[in-house]
């Protein structure tokens, strides 16, 4: 690999990566919280796609768009926590993982029959979808845009988290539901306000997504939130800076491999499980986790 | 003593049933019996790990896929293996595995056994959602070696021509032999020590039963099962290549543990039945659309969007399923014998 | 009440005074799952087909059972031995992908019923099978025609991208490089990719590195159009070849402009259509779904063109048309058939010799660019 490729590859990595991380916060923080592995969190993403790309399809400005399909994830993610989720908080995990699986199911196959199984189109604006040239380097701005954005998000969601009372009342939440509401905090009101949180960015992973690989499906979301997990995890679940240096670490593990080595480009969707094994095995906490049974933001 | 021999005369009497069944029944519905008698064997044992340890995995798919493979691997003679190995030449282990029927199919058993006590290390090191997340990616994981090692499973091309000896007298004496373990496991001690650490791990602990064993062990013997239905769809099918052992062959067996009730075996097998009726049920309403010239095309997936609702409302609404987590003849002797305090 | 039903009972004694009886055709198509799209097409092409014609020389009536697998083995299974034992089906017509071809292919073997396949190109399919039969030509053929364009074009030095997860691509690449070496041609690098990855800028910057005259993609049109995009995208203006699981809308309307000057090869392409089968057919299918005939709704017309082909041979014969081994004879001795897709005949495999046509993406539609024979 020339020195000019393994540049290229550097960005790819970058790329790629921002994306896992961006995902991942999401997912970390309804972890987080609820100690639910929201298996739905992939699909919200999809349902974040699908309807910036109805709205930019009936033709409204693409910034409008992406305010609806950001509007309707929160929308579906908050309902999802309402109907699925809330009326077991007392019931076994069980039973909360089961009914998660079924509106991961559910989600991907009403959007499956609405729209059919063959991936849609997704047009962005030109300022989006640009490629500058760096000398031999070619830097999609998209590379530029994501990293960007995931630090912001990630900076005001801490904000979030350590500068506001709702935040004290979610940290606070993560730690134990029962005594929280004891001091007389409304605990459902919390949690809605993180699945809104988790969902809207789980709508602007979704955007950015489809505006890097313009084709969506129902099932997108599928492996991606699969993976996002999984970079949760490796960066310790629960810790939000450990679900962005876990999304960058899998990018660009995933990208230098099949670059080194193109013979395992075949195996490129299972490194990210690879990760989370070893993680279960060698350092159950993840890089900046703490304490899996208890961890913290 | 009386008892032992009411089963033994139930046992004979089922597998009378099911040989007269293979020998006069035509092939369709027999292929649906066979349907119906592999899942069987897949919810029993899936149900042991999810149902009755509490134990929430999603791997089924990727056992059944080691079954599969493995058994296949046994019974292809070496000289259509040559043949069919289109990518690369098959591994000298490949060519040398040959076994009769019954031997090839514990061979897939025991093989996705082992592959489970492995990876019960990492996953039974944490508790609680790990196992699902991990037992998920690891069902990913067998697809994707599938896919990548052409050597030992031909890839995406699969293996086909696999001897079809598998008919309903085996499908259907595993199906009962399945149902005979679990029941026996259920009501032995390591039945109650399963349940125990369902309900209140720590107090499981307290008591001194060693939830690692436990869980490691309940996970293995549902491994074993579903390897063994896996080897029985091969010689079913005839055919098998990758795709076919996803995520959804687990969300299918999700369904019908839920439905029969986590925890009950005899819920399991009935909901298999349902289910599985439901699914060919649905099929006649395809007919219909033909029939009369609708657009069959109109609502694809629609079935699986009713079975995903099916499984959100009954989690909600009916959580303990049809038999809830106990057996068939205790819900009789409840229901006609001494009256007994609602629940 | 009773009056408007003994009228209509007597309607249909008038009408069926001929004595017609049903010659039942069974089809299993993917119509729901992952690959509904192909089961989908193939349906549209098949409705044409038997709205055309469904009526035998012996005034016979062909009836059609159509049953939808999900693209699911273990269903397509089942569904022929519905067609078989509820539907008692002479022929049995199906399915897209080989894998569910091949699920079904011993069940009709062992009850000695004709099954043919309308677009499953996997060799595999039809090996030493005595009943099964197959419209398309095989993946081989289709590898060997990607490499000879390119190497008549003077592109000598090719990268090969492999979908790992398809049987299709596999066995596509397999033959494209067998074909290519031995006619000179030099392979720097096969590049692995699965379906459903949407990123390929690793893939995409080693094919930079290597430099070739042409890029071989076998896989299928979702992961064709990103590829495609994202290689213009990074300055890669290497002309691109695939084989027919590109050749779908969604190539243009995903790859945008990125997607221009992709050549594929396929069965069909209506502006090569001439004879007056195949100008009869894409008039029928422009009027009844108003957009340009696709190769997958063609191909699953002349399989069941030639289903009727077959059973009109044996009534010449003085044979019914549900003499099971007569209509298998019959097809597997079909001779110049003349069908939308071309001119059929079946070799000794029970596989289809016919031509194939390359096409190309220009101005957003797939061009015709030329016919190779076999």
């Amino acid at each position: 690999m020339d020195f000019a490729t393994f540049l290229q590859q550097l960005v790819n990595g970058a790329s790629l990566g921002s994306m896992y991380a961006l995902i991942a916060i999401g997912y970390t923080m309804v972890y987080g919280v609820l100690r639910l592995i929201n298996f739905a969190h992939g699909d919200i993403m999809m349902v974040g796609a699908f309807l910036t790309y109805m709205a930019t399809a009936a033709g409204l400005p693409f910034s409008l768009a992406v305010l609806i399909g950001i509007l309707g994830s929160v929308i579906v993610g908050v309902l999802t926590d309402k109907i699925a989720y809330k009326p077991l908080r007392n019931a076994p995990k069980i039973s909360l993982l089961i009914t998660a699986i079924g509106i991961s199911f559910f989600l991907e196959n009403l959007f499956n029959v609405i729209f059919g199984g063959v991936p849609k189109a997704f047009s962005a604006p030109d300022y989006l979808t640009k490629v500058l040239h760096l000398g031999e380097i070619y830097l999609p701005v998209t590379v530029i845009i994501i990293p960007v954005v995931t630090v912001l998000i990630l900076g005001g969601v801490l904000w979030v988290l350590y500068r506001t009372k709702y935040g004290m009342a979610i940290r606070a939440l993560a730690f134990d539901i029962p005594t929280v509401k004891l001091m007389g905090v409304d605990a459902d009101r919390i949690i809605s306000i993180v699945f809104a949180l988790g969902s809207a960015l789980a709508a602007v992973g979704g955007v950015f997504y489809a505006v890097s690989y313009p084709s969506i499906d129902p099932l997108m979301g599928v492996i991606v939130g699969l993976k996002a997990f999984a970079a949760a995890v490796l960066g310790g679940i629960g810790s939000v800076t450990g679900a962005v240096i876990g999304g960058f670490i899998l990018g660009f593990t995933e990208i230098f491999v099949v670059a080194l080595f193109p013979e395992l480009g075949g195996y490129k969707d299972a490194f990210a499980f690879f990760f989370l094994i070893l993680v279960l095995l060698f350092r159950p906490t993840g890089i900046m986790g703490e304490d899996l049974e208890r961890s913290r933001f | 003593m009386k008892n032992a021999i009411i089963k033994l005369l139930l046992i004979l009497l089922t597998l009378g049933v099911i040989a007269w069944a293979n020998q006069t029944l035509d092939s369709y519905t027999l292929s649906i019996l066979n349907n119906i008698g592999i899942f069987a064997i897949l919810a029993l044992s899936y149900n042991l790990i999810n149902g009755v340890t509490g134990q929430f995995s999603l791997e089924p798919n990727g056992f059944v896929a080691i079954g599969a493979y493995m058994t296949a691997l046994f019974l292809i003679p070496a000289a259509d293996k040559i043949d069919m190995f289109a990518l690369v030449d098959p591994a000298p282990v490949v060519l040398q595995m040959k076994a009769n029927f019954l031997p090839a199919v514990l061979a897939g058993g025991i093989a996705a056994t082992l592959v489970a006590l492995l990876l019960s290390f990492p996953v039974f090191r944490v508790r609680g959602d790990y196992l699902a997340i991990v037992t998920l990616g690891f069902g990913f994981i067998i697809r994707i070696f599938a896919l990548n090692e052409p050597a030992y499973t031909n890839g995406a091309m699969g293996l086909n021509d696999i001897p079809g000896i598998a008919n309903f007298m085996w499908i259907g004496s595993f199906a009962l032999v399945t149902l005979i373990v679990m029941l026996h496991i259920v009501y032995s001690k390591f039945g109650r020590a399963m349940k125990a650490v369902r309900d209140d791990e720590d107090a499981a602990t307290a008591m001194g039963i060693n939830t690692f064993r436990i869980k490691t062990t309940a996970f293995m013997t549902s491994a074993f099962f579903e390897g063994i239905g896996g080897g029985l769809l091969a010689s079913f099918l005839t055919t098998i290549t990758p795709d076919q052992f996803s995520f959804l062959l687990t969300f299918q067996l999700l369904i019908i543990i839920v439905l029969g009730g986590l925890g009950s075996m005899t819920g399991s097998l009935v909901a298999t039945i349902l289910v599985m009726g439901s699914m060919e049920w649905l099929r006649f309403l395809d007919d219909d659309m033909v029939i009369f010239g609708m657009h069959t095309g109109a609502h694809p997936g629609m079935r699986m969007v009713v079975f995903a609702i099916l499984l959100i409302v009954m989690m909600l609404f009916a959580r303990r399923g049809l038999f809830g987590d106990r057996e068939l003849p205790e819900i009789f002797r409840k229901k006609f014998g001494k009256r007994m305090r609602h629940e | 009440m009773k009056r408007t039903l003994s009228i209509v009972a007597a309607a249909a004694l008038m009408s069926g005074i001929a004595m017609a009886k049903d010659v039942v055709v069974g089809v299993v198509l993917p119509l729901t799952g992952p690959i509904a799209a192909f089961g989908q097409t193939s349906k549209g092409g098949l409705d044409i087909a038997y709205e055309q014609n469904h009526k035998l020389k012996n005034g016979d009536n062909v009836k059609l059972v159509v049953l939808d697998d999900r693209g699911d083995k273990v269903e397509a299974a089942t569904a022929v031995k519905r067609l078989l034992d509820k539907n008692h089906a002479t022929v049995i017509l199906g399915e897209v992908a080989s894998g569910n071809s091949m699920a079904m292919a011993p069940i009709a073997e062992k009850a000695k019923t004709p099954m043919i396949t309308h677009a499953s190109t996997n060799p595999r399919v039809t090996k030493g099978k005595k009943y099964v039969t197959r419209a398309c030509f095989i993946d081989p053929f289709q590898g060997a025609v990607m490499a000879k364009y390119a190497l008549d074009n003077g592109m000598k030095n090719a990268v090969v991208v492999t979908d790992a997860k398809q049987d299709y691509s596999v066995g596509l690449s397999k033959a494209f490089k067998k074909a290519f070496t031995a006619g000179g041609g030099k392979i720097l690098k096969t590049v692995l990719i699965n379906s459903g990855d949407k990123d390929f800028n690793a893939q995409v910057s080693t094919i930079k590195a290597a430099h070739p005259d042409i890029i071989a993609f076998t896989g299928y049109y979702p992961e064709a159009a990103l590829m495609v995009k994202q290689a213009r995208a990074m300055g890669v203006n290497t002309p691109f070849i695939g084989a027919d699981g590109v050749g779908f809308p969604e190539l243009v309307k995903i790859g945008g402009k990125a997607a221009e000057g992709f050549m594929y090869t396929d069965h069909f392409n209506e502006a090569a259509a001439t004879s007056p089968e195949a100008k009869a057919y894409v008039e029928a299918f422009h009027k009844k779904y108003n957009k340009p005939a696709d190769s997958m709704g063609a191909l699953a017309a002349d399989a069941y063109g030639m289903i009727l082909n077959a059973m009109n041979q044996c009534i010449d014969e003085g044979k019914a048309p549900t003499d099971k081994e007569c209509v298998n004879d019959k097809l597997r001795h079909t001779k110049g058939y003349k069908g939308v897709t071309g001119v059929i005949t079946i070799n000794e495999n029970g596989d289809a010799v016919k031509s194939a046509v390359i096409n190309e993406v220009k101005n957003g539609k797939f061009a015709y660019k030329t016919t190779v024979n076999p």
